[in-house]
């Protein structure tokens, strides 16, 4: 399962955006916790893989970062990343698309019965 | 700038990173696991920090730039550890690079690239064939026939006629300096189509009598002259003690064939250190004047033909206007047939270009071959190299290593060599380009063109380039198409890899270069051969000791053939008064510069008979004395001849006209006067050492004192010391004559063949340095083999194989391929022999001095080339030869 996490992120980045999507700034190790926790453990992201997958979002305009300090004490600085108005337009796209794919691929899977 | 920002995302990411790991350990170290053991957890759930890092940075761009950098690196770290291969690969594309820029700029600048007049395709220069010597040579025609030419012809819209000439040029400042002078019709801009860069050129009233005082400079006279003064229009120079206004300057890439090229004479030898032609005067013609019937040779005809007319129909046309007039105006005189047989047209590039063609189309083969030879050692090296790092590339494969990583490590390799190499070619090409430039004596037309050429030197970089690529690709493939396991196991492929297929087909590029190389030898040693012939052959006079000295003579002051007269014995009385002289004579025409002057001779006994053709030549008493040529019978001239009408007479001449008779006491007809024979001198090649001596009839200078000198002077103790004492002579006794040339008989000599030395001294030292790339090749195939057959040398050994043997074994290895390459190039070089024959004085084709030579030269270097892993092969010790397995 975590493969295919992986193959995803490769991809495009499009799990980690819509992971950003929930969430309106976050750090690399929350946004992976993030995708592991509201996926119920299904898709398992190597955190290594992470980082290269966001730094193509930010190569692309679609997220942008920023270095911040944050925790307890505010003691240490994490990296903030934030979803673009870019970021924000593509994710929609994104997601109609992903819509359509997943009813299309529900309606083959499991057909409505004709009458 | 861009290092720093690479750096600091570098740090960024490292930093981000960092945290993660951090952050991972702790909540581990909440949910209760060791610290240590929660730092590698968090590691492990990460995965590969660096494949990590890569695939980041690969985002950012930077790493094709990286690898690059790498490579590069690990490619310099490389050729650190091999100096001598590294070595050998920058020298040779150097030499290759270099050699081959040379001679192909040479070659594009010369033969190929247009002239660089508009539409210079449609300039043809005309030639007409004449009656001469009994021989049908290309001459320049009479201008007068030109005129009715230009009149007739529909083919040719203009033509043009110039002649080159050397003259003392004042501008006031300094001394009269010699320039090369062209004198041409006014139209001659107009017909090549060149405008001026300053003032104007020639128009129709400058080549009218009184007219004529005008002079357009070159662009590079211009500069050196006049230091590129825009005001120079309107100034007046000296030529000749003339005054003349210059009217203008020509622009910078117009080029004028030099006085060696479209010479209207081609008996006539090409002069080595002519100046370059840099002042243009009107000619001044009177055709009503003009004989019909002479004056062929004298003047160069260029014409131009209309758009659309082939050169053929040109000619063809002329041929009938000369027809034409041959009937017109030889019907009247007295039996005398037309001099001029026919006209032909050839492309003015053609003329140009003229026999210096042969010339650099021998040069480019030579090129070619060394170049393939030095290709095919370069191959050899690289196959060998592949080889001793094929361990290497299968410990790295092993290792898990890309392939197309191994082969980029090879290719960055040869790149940084090549470009090593590249740049040293250049930085050659540069330099003997320069040197060729200066080298007056080389005698190639359109010299002052020739420029280091982009393009050729591209060609010549990527060539190099790709063969030392390829060469380095093979191998590479080679290897990494065998299985890493066999390479490890065979401990660096000693045994399966290295002695079979790569050692022969190692023996196979040392065949073929000893092929190539053998060609290369022994054309250079029929070339060598022939120059030697040239110099070293009966010459019929003596050159040691001599000094010539060339004076013309101020048209203006010395008019009068009395003044002349006094001026040359003057003169003779100076110069024999010099310390260590000997002798000293005057002729009219200076020595090996060609034939000039011909003219009838006849026996006065038989006015009517069509006599022989003869070199005239006016010469002084002393002349014979100072050339030492040999007196056959009767006596040379003596003080006592300025009252008599006495001749000399050539042996040839003397045959042609009395046989074996003896022809002193008798008397001759040449030039309209009677001369009786006082003696016969041994036949000379004084024209030219490249021609069998000519037909030579010598009078008294009074009769036409020449108005362009050549003293001889033979002196004790080198001709040198009296060079300067020479000078000052001819100086102290008319100051204001112009000395064109004073130097020794010997230079002159050796200036006459300054082409064929050329061609000798490239070929000598492309065969040198064939010879040595063919050495090294045989000793590195031969020292790698013995090397990787140490321990079967050793087991040889050790079972009581002699010495002798092991040495025998070694040599014998390189015995084929060099046998083989010898009798191929052998063979093959009978084949260039017959091509080149007509290049060679006094050598066959085939010679069989040379080629023992060449062999035994061959069998020398190769077998010191063998000797060396010969000798270590056969002082091989057994026992550490196997205990090092």
């Amino acid at each position: 399962m975590g493969k295919v996490a992986h193959n995803n992120l490769r991809g495009g980045g499009g799990g980690v955006g819509a992971g950003l999507s929930g969430l309106c700034a976050a750090h690399g190790r929350q946004i992976a916790k993030h995708i592991q926790r509201t996926t119920d453990d299904l898709l398992q992201v190597e955190h290594g893989s992470l980082y290269p997958a966001l730094n193509r979002l930010e190569r692309k305009g679609w997220i942008e970062a920023r270095w911040e300090l944050a925790g307890k004490d505010l003691i240490r600085e994490y990296k903030y990343y934030r979803l673009t108005a870019d970021g924000r337009k593509q994710l929609r796209t994104e997601e109609s698309k992903w819509k359509k794919l997943t009813s299309a691929v529900a309606r083959i899977m499991w057909p409505v019965e004709e009458s | 700038m861009l290092w720093r920002r690479r750096g600091s995302r570098e740090q960024d990411l490292d930093r981000e990173l960092q945290v993660h790991l951090q952050l991972e350990a702790e909540e581990l170290q909440e949910r209760g696991v060791a610290p240590e053991e929660a730092q590698y957890a968090a590691r492990r759930a990460l995965g590969n920090v660096t494949a990590t890092k890569e695939e980041v940075r690969r985002m950012w761009g930077w790493n094709t730039w990286e690898i690059f950098h790498a490579e590069i690196r690990y490619a310099l770290r490389n050729i650190r550890r091999s100096p001598g291969f590294a070595t050998m690969v920058v020298l040779t594309l150097m030499l290759g690079i270099g050699a081959s820029t040379v001679v192909f700029t040479l070659v594009d600048t010369v033969l190929l690239k247009p002239l660089t007049y508009a539409e210079s395709g449609q300039l043809a220069v005309a030639w007409e064939h004449v009656r001469f010597l009994g021989r049908d040579d290309a001459v320049g025609p009479n201008p007068r026939h030109v005129d009715v030419w230009q009149s007739r012809s529909t083919a040719v819209s203009a033509f043009t006629v110039f002649r080159h000439s050397q003259m003392g040029l004042a501008t006031g400042g300094d001394g009269t300096r010699l320039t090369g002078v062209v004198h041409c019709l006014p139209n001659l801009f107009d017909v090549l189509r060149v405008r001026p860069l300053l003032g104007r050129t020639f128009v129709a009233r400058d080549g009218t009598k009184g007219g004529d005082n005008v002079a357009v400079l070159t662009h590079a006279a211009w500069q050196h002259l006049f230091q590129s003064d825009a005001g120079v229009i309107g100034r007046t120079v000296r030529i000749d003690d003339n005054p003349v206004q210059i009217v203008g300057v020509l622009p910078a890439d117009f080029h004028f064939p030099s006085a060696n090229t479209l010479r209207p004479f081609s008996s006539r030898q090409p002069r080595a250190g002519l100046p370059e032609p840099s002042v243009f005067l009107p000619a001044v013609f009177n055709y009503a004047e003009m004989e019909w019937n002479g004056n062929y040779g004298n003047w160069t005809t260029v014409g131009r033909l209309k758009p659309g007319i082939r050169i053929e129909e040109a000619e063809s046309q002329l041929n009938t206007i000369l027809q034409q007039l041959s009937e017109e105006v030889m019907q009247g005189s007295r039996n005398q047939a037309m001099g001029a047989l026919r006209a032909s047209m050839q492309p003015m590039q053609e003329g140009v270009v003229g026999a210096s063609g042969a010339t650099l189309w021998f040069l480019m083969a030579a090129v070619l071959g060394l170049m393939l030879i030095a290709c095919l050692n370069l191959a050899n090296a690289q196959l060998g190299r592949a080889l001793a790092r094929g361990r290497d590339a299968a410990l790295r494969t092993a290792l898990g290593a890309a392939k197309w990583r191994l082969l980029w490590n090879g290719l960055a390799e040869n790149v940084v060599l090549a470009a090593a190499g590249g740049i040293g070619g250049v930085l050659v090409a540069g330099t003997a380009l320069e040197l060729v430039r200066r080298q007056s004596a080389i005698d190639l037309p359109r010299l002052s063109e020739v420029r280091l050429n982009g393009a050729v030197l591209l060609f010549a970089v990527a060539l190099t380039m790709m063969v030392s690529l390829l060469s380095g690709l093979v191998p590479a493939l080679r290897i990494l198409r065998a299985d890493p396991h066999v390479f490890l196991q065979g401990g660096g492929g000693r045994t399966s890899f290295g002695s079979s297929s790569h050692t022969r087909l190692r023996t196979w590029i040392i065949g073929l270069q000893v092929f190539g190389c053998t060609v290369l030898l022994l054309v250079t040693g029929l070339f060598t051969k022939s120059l030697l012939h040239l110099l070293h052959q009966d010459k019929g006079f003596e050159s040691h000791d001599a000094a010539i000295a060339e004076v013309k003579l101020p048209v203006k002051l010395f008019s009068a053939p009395e003044a002349r007269v006094e001026f040359i014995d003057r003169t003779l009385l100076h110069v024999r008064a010099l310390p260590g002289v000997e002798a000293a004579g005057l002729v009219s025409a200076t020595p090996l510069e060609g034939e000039s002057w011909i003219e009838p001779l006849r026996r006065a006994d038989r006015p009517e008979a069509e006599g022989t053709m003869v070199n005239a030549r006016w010469v002084s008493p002393g002349y014979f004395e100072a050339t030492r040529q040999r007196l056959i019978a009767g006596r040379f001239f003596e003080e006592r001849d300025r009252n008599l009408d006495s001749a000399v007479i050539s042996e040839g001449a003397a045959k042609a006209l009395w046989g074996e008779a003896n022809p002193v006491g008798n008397a001759v007809d040449v030039l309209g006067r009677r001369h009786s024979v006082i003696g016969v001198v041994a036949d000379s090649r004084m024209t030219s050492l490249k021609t069998a001596p000519v037909k030579t009839a010598y009078v008294h200078y009074k009769y036409r004192p020449p108005m362009t000198t050549s003293f001889v002077v033979r002196g004790k103790g080198g001709a040198e010391g009296f060079v300067t004492g020479l000078r000052q002579a001819i100086w102290s006794s008319a100051p204001n004559v112009t000395i064109g040339r004073v130097k020794t008989l010997d230079s002159q000599l050796s200036d006459s063949v300054a082409r064929e030395r050329l061609q000798m001294q490239v070929l000598v030292s492309f065969g040198a340095a064939a010879l040595l790339l063919a050495m090294l090749g045989i000793y590195g195939t031969l020292s790698y083999s013995v090397a990787m057959r140490r321990q079967e040398i050793g087991i040889r050994m050790a079972l009581g194989a002699s010495k002798g043997r092991v040495y025998g074994q070694t040599l014998g290895q390189a015995a084929v391929p060099v046998g083989v390459g010898l009798v191929m190039g052998l063979a093959a070089s009978l084949v260039a022999g017959g091509a080149i024959r007509s290049y060679l004085y006094g050598v066959d084709g085939m010679d069989g001095w040379v080629m023992v030579v060449v062999v035994g030269l061959f069998l020398i270097a190769g077998g010191v080339a063998a000797f060396v892993p010969a000798r270590r092969a056969a002082s091989v010790n057994p026992i550490d030869a196997l205990r090092a397995e």
